[in-house]
């Protein structure tokens, strides 16, 4: 009875690793001009879990609204579309990155300066939240060869 | 297996890199520009006689792009320096971002364009005005319909337009705008523009 006491609470404090079976990484947002309504973060997302993963929404501290969107060019027409859900497949990694997957963070409270931190929320579908910290950093524009 | 997905991947990298050379395409003919008037947010006009007397990149955006038009932006400044190493100070382009949302940008057009670099111009004006330029670009925007928060999206044309000093169309400029790659496009176009100028 002791034990399983005791692995319940070891569960409990466990509680903070089963949310690192989702493991961001890179988390960053471009520094943006003072006037843009909306700003971008991009983050490394890995499901180190052994079961599919569906990050259905997120939120960010200082903005009205976070939504997930993907940018996509198709007959030259570059289109921005809604994703509400994002399944992350086990041992899956899924990069937000320019020109891609991206989090549309909407109406900023404040304004943001290099080296600000924006706190996110991934929220997944089995009610799993993952907090996180994206690093407002300038854009490094040579994206397409590296600046080669 | 794992061995030939990584294979494949190599080869793509490869190949993707090559296919992004094409930066840019020269039109036939040069296509000219009608009349038109836009605004920055102080009022100021910007009109077809602007495209005259020097080389103008022209490109189509929305102040709520968070992603591509940002990174468009920054990497025209990018490759406008490497432009400036390539041809004469007075043959480097300016370039002006249109919005093609007025409705949300008309008050911040200009301070957004100048933030990736102080001499980007950054207008928008009346739907008829937009569409001259859009049209005459063989651009495409397209507004979305609202959500229930209000919020909606802007499709737009990710190429950019380049006005030659006589403001007539020459070229698209395609993404990912590499700079360097860029600036050689320009550069081989100005060099086109010269030998086709009436002696």
């Amino acid at each position: 009875m002791k034990a399983l006491s005791l692995s319940a609470i070891l569960f409990a404090a466990a509680g903070p690793a089963l949310a690192g079976t989702i493991v961001v990484t890179d988390a960053w947002s471009p520094a943006a001009p003072p006037a843009a309504p909306t700003h971008a973060a991009f983050l490394t997302l890995t499901n180190r879990g052994d079961q599919t993963r569906a990050l259905i929404a997120v939120s960010a501290a200082g903005y009205a609204m976070a939504h997930m969107h993907e940018s996509r060019m198709s007959g030259g027409v570059m289109t921005m579309t809604a994703v509400h859900q994002l399944d992350v497949p086990s041992g899956a990694t899924i990069t937000f990155q320019p020109g891609g997957l991206h989090v549309m963070l909407m109406s900023p409270q404040g304004t943001r300066k290099p080296g600000d931190l924006v706190s996110l929320s991934l929220e997944f579908a089995n009610g799993e939240t993952v907090p996180m910290t994206a690093t407002v950093r300038k854009a490094k524009m040579h994206t397409a060869h590296g600046g080669s | 297996m794992r061995g030939a997905a990584a294979m494949a991947f190599a080869a793509l990298a490869c190949a993707v890199p090559a296919a992004a050379q094409v930066q840019g395409v020269m039109l036939d003919a040069p296509a000219p520009i009608p009349a038109f008037t836009l605004h920055d947010e102080y009022g100021v006009p910007f009109s077809d006689t602007d495209l005259t007397g020097r080389w103008t990149l022209v490109m189509f955006g929305f102040n709520s792009c968070p992603d591509v038009c940002q990174f468009t932006l920054g990497n025209l400044d990018a490759a406008v320096s490497e432009t400036a190493i390539r041809v004469r100070p007075d043959n480097v382009p300016k370039v002006v971002f249109v919005s093609v949302d007025p409705d949300r940008d008309a008050p911040y057009v200009t301070g957004y364009a100048e933030y990736f670099h102080p001499d980007f111009r950054g207008v928008t004006g009346a739907r008829k005005d937009i569409d001259a330029l859009i049209e005459a670009t063989d651009s495409f925007y397209r507004l979305m319909p609202a959500d229930a928060q209000g919020w909606y999206d802007v499709q737009h044309s990710s190429s950019v337009s380049v006005i030659g000093p006589d403001g007539m169309l020459y070229a698209k400029l395609q993404p990912p705008f590499d700079p360097g790659a860029t600036a050689e496009f320009l550069a081989r176009l100005q060099i086109e523009y010269r030998r086709g100028l009436p002696k």
